[in-house]
């Protein structure tokens, strides 16, 4: 995401404080995406089920990172409780596995330069 | 009937898509029909892997099987693990194992070892209480409701899905 003025991109010193960096954030969904930063993907995460909706949808990830690492984001961000299980999907079909990195999945299955990701809570496994 | 529920119809239908695509990337899935009593099919595969406990690395094989299960009307998912002397592992050695951390009474509320329905031999079996639940978020939408199915599995067990089966 093109977003100059203020990073909003995740990295594990910014997580604990990312939910303040949230509060003008609906404007900036409408930039072009940054095709000069080459390292950031644009993932959009769309809830489904019961689990809540994420008032900014579209971030900005380091693309060596895996995607386990996004998940544990997602629900630090929705303040999920500890024994809620998050998942994520991509075509709404395939879960890949927590340490799958983000550029493969990009290269894989993303569309319009974002990579779409659904996500839905459960209580439990099984 | 309750419309949560996958018909054993669906999930052959799936199950054949999901070997069309193991095929195609020789990823070792076979399906074992059952043309008179269709919800005994089932989906399975042998895999060998290893795996560093205490710094040593074992070989493990592991056997897959995905089957329906009636009474839940959902897959349900089960395996094997066996070291290389040919012993099973125990439940505590595969928690070990795990993707995630996961604390025992987690683990061994989600995975219990009990009579396999279709091959009546001691498997570990996942429980299907919460698949219907998470299934039906993805019914219509998914393309393969197996795959979304394990997708289920991959943060616990170290299935090692190949990217491919999502596209």
């Amino acid at each position: 995401m093109a977003d100059e003025k203020q990073t909003d991109e995740l990295s594990q010193a910014e997580l604990s404080c990312a939910t303040e960096n949230l509060k003008s954030e609906e404007q900036k969904e409408n930039l072009e995406s940054a095709k000069s930063d080459k390292n950031k993907v644009d993932i959009l995460l769309k809830a489904t089920g019961d689990a809540p909706i994420m008032k900014k949808k579209k971030w900005a990830v380091d693309a060596e990172k895996p995607i386990g690492w996004v998940m544990e984001f997602v629900k630090k961000y929705l303040k999920l409780e500890p024994e809620e299980k998050l998942f994520m999907y991509v075509n709404q079909t395939f879960a890949p596995s927590p340490d799958q990195i983000i550029r493969n999945l990009y290269e894989c299955f993303g569309t319009d330069g974002k990579l779409v990701l659904h996500y839905c809570k459960s209580q439990a496994w099984g | 009937m309750d419309i949560d529920t996958i018909t054993p119809e669906d999930f052959l239908a799936s199950a054949k898509h999901f070997i069309e695509i193991s095929d195609k990337i020789h990823d070792g899935w076979r399906i074992y029909e059952h043309k008179n009593e269709i919800h005994k099919s089932y989906i399975k595969k042998e895999a060998f892997i290893t795996f560093k406990s205490q710094n040593e690395l074992c070989l493990y094989k592991i056997e897959y099987v995905i089957f329906y299960n009636l009474s839940y009307g959902v897959p349900s998912f089960s395996f094997n693990v066996w070291n290389s002397p040919g012993t099973l592992l125990k439940l505590e050695e595969i928690r070990q194992m795990c993707f995630i951390q996961i604390t025992k009474e987690e683990f061994y509320s989600v995975i219990t070892q009990q009579e396999h329905p279709i091959f009546h031999r001691p498997y570990f079996i996942m429980h299907p209480c919460h698949t219907a639940q998470l299934l039906k978020e993805f019914k219509n939408k998914s393309r393969n409701i197996v795959v979304t199915f394990l997708g289920l599995i991959s943060p616990l067990l170290r299935l090692n899905l190949s990217l491919e089966y999502g596209l």
